[in-house]
């Protein structure tokens, strides 16, 4: 019989809402595994065990008619929410900003929805860089390598979920921070559109861009997660109140393996940039998930993806000017507080004009348009790459200090920021790995509010292939990746 | 700012950073100045794309648009 953090999230959602399984049974169980992996990969800032026990054994005595969608399912977020249980680290035993609210929707609404929080996962310091690299708290190692980076910002999320010591985790994506690491640690990353998730509660880095992601193996996993954290707050500026769609339902029709799920989707791709922006195995493992996409019924069409470079360097000026107002006092007043990356990127900042923000965000409707009349105007789907290839050595952050983390991190960056510049979701799906056995992932766009087209795509994906299915060899006994159709 | 502050000299970044409180070692002061100077140079060639009435509402707007198509 399977371990139960063997399960994926679905499936032990409905045996703990059946009674199958206790709450406090899983609780153990989770909690164990993410002792031992925590210490395998550092994932995790803290476990509250203890916590977690108690909220577990109160939710057994509520008799299974009264259950809710996660009860007593076993998560964690990225430790950049504020709770009951005090301020969040950010990734520092420095974090000086003081926040308006006393609690964050989201993991508000998890707790409503019957979710046990184990504990806080780790991040890059202040979530500005996209290796996992952490001085203070400690690397977040790839549980498929720990030689390798498991990217960032939500290390620690990516690699609790891909260790199998959480079904699903929370995250937070400014510029990949949550599609990164998914896709460096070979699963599932959602960032919807902008403002579908509340974000009250959290340490901001960019007002116009930051976005709740959610992390977890199956893209019918994410979507369930979905159902029960989107949809508008009104305590919360950038939340838009737009009418929420349940999308696990239709998406569990797809994992039959219905081979013309996807007959009416366009899905687009521009190669020339593909095979730019990627290595030549990479771009096989991309251009093996276009062919089965097509084998399930999506039509191929070229699109011209090159006004993505644009929007990048708008994104970053976007990206410097907020950060920067966001640490501006905390920043001036003890500068040598912030690791180096952060520094650099601030003191950066001090360059940008008043002005460079508003035309910033006067760009960003520009870029949205172009982007709306251009590519997803031929196209349902839009695919891009997740990172160059598989996660690359730890070995390269070890040259001129911080310096090269902000440099391995831009590398990544600038493939996913021009999804959050224009606020369109997008997911990172795990496609296959590389020679060296590490998960290559691929990034999936549409517009708007359309989680569903991408989630959809991926959720028929996955229901002809395997490569979600294969665990770090080092942390989990369970097979090899692959496609099985 | 002028444009002097734009043009990759370290010295003037560090001359804002000083005035702000903040003391960027020489090295430091040049390679921020290089590299804040490229970025913005590209980025105003950007904004130079722009026409006035571009709001900075537009995006938002577009969202809500885009949620009532459906």
């Amino acid at each position: 019989m399977a371990e139960l953090w063997e399960l994926a999230l679905v499936e032990l959602a409905s045996s703990l809402r059946a009674g199958e399984v206790g709450a406090e049974e899983a609780c153990h169980a989770f909690l164990a595994r993410a002792q031992d992996v925590d210490r395998q990969v550092n994932c995790f800032v803290a476990l509250d065990g203890e916590r977690a026990l108690e909220r577990a054994r109160a939710l057994d005595g509520v008799s299974p008619g009264a259950r809710e969608a996660l009860h007593g399912v076993p998560f964690a977020a990225k430790d950049i929410f504020v709770s009951d249980g005090g301020a969040p680290t950010a990734g520092t035993h420095r974090m000086g900003l003081r926040l308006r609210a006393t609690g964050a929707t989201v993991m508000e609404r998890l707790e409503d929805a019957g979710a046990v929080e184990l504990g806080r996962l780790n991040l890059d310091p202040w979530g500005y860089a996209a290796t996992g690299a952490n001085r203070e708290l400690g690397d977040t190692l790839n549980p498929w390598d720990p030689g390798r980076i498991a990217g960032g910002s939500s290390s620690g999320s990516a690699a609790a979920v891909a260790g199998r010591a959480l079904p699903f985790s929370i995250g937070a994506d400014t510029g990949g921070s949550v599609r990164i690491p998914a896709s460096l640690c070979g699963v599932v990353g959602l960032k919807p559109t902008f403002g579908r998730i509340p974000r009250r509660g959290s340490i901001p880095l960019s007002y116009a861009q930051d976005t709740i992601g959610i992390l977890a193996r199956t893209a019918q996993d994410v979507a369930f997660v979905l159902d029960r954290v989107a949809g508008y707050d009104a305590r919360d500026a950038g939340s838009l109140d737009v009418p929420v769609p349940r999308l696990a339902d239709e998406l569990a029709a797809m994992r039959n393996g219905d081979r013309a799920s996807l007959r009416a989707t366009r899905i687009g791709v521009d190669r020339a940039r593909l095979e730019e922006d990627c290595s030549a195995e990479a771009v096989a493992l991309v251009g093996a998930a276009l062919t089965t996409l097509e084998s399930l019924g999506a039509q191929l069409v070229d699109v011209d993806l090159s006004g993505l470079q644009r929007y990048d360097v708008a994104a970053s000026v976007l990206t410097q000017a907020e950060s920067a107002a966001v640490h501006g006092p905390a920043f001036l007043a003890a500068p040598d507080e912030y690791p180096e990356t952060v520094r650099t990127r601030l003191a950066a900042a001090l360059a940008c004009l008043g002005s460079d923000h508003v035309d910033a965000m006067r760009y960003q409707g520009h870029a949205l348009r172009e982007l709306l009349d251009g590519p997803l105007a031929v196209a349902d789907v839009l695919v891009a790459p997740a990172a160059p290839g598989g996660a690359p050595s730890r070995a390269l952050l070890n040259g001129s200090a911080d310096g090269d983390v902000l440099n391995v991190s831009l590398a990544l960056l600038r493939l996913h920021r021009p999804f959050n510049f224009t606020g369109v979701p997008a997911l990172s799906l795990p496609v296959g790995h590389d020679g060296d056995g590490m998960p290559v992932g691929m990034q999936l766009v549409a517009r708007p509010w359309a989680e569903a087209r991408v989630l959809a795509c991926a959720a028929a994906y996955q229901s002809v292939t395997s490569w979600h299915t294969a665990a770090p060899a080092a942390l989990a006994p369970t097979t090899e990746g692959g496609p099985s159709a | 700012m002028s444009d002097d502050h734009r043009d990759g000299d370290g010295g003037a970044l560090q001359a804002i950073a000083a005035s702000r409180g903040v003391t960027l070692p020489a090295d430091d002061g040049a390679h921020l100045a290089r590299q804040s100077a490229a970025l913005l140079e590209r980025f105003r060639a950007l904004a130079a794309e722009l026409c006035a009435d571009d709001d900075v509402l537009a995006f938002h707007r577009m969202l809500e648009a885009e949620a009532r198509r459906g």
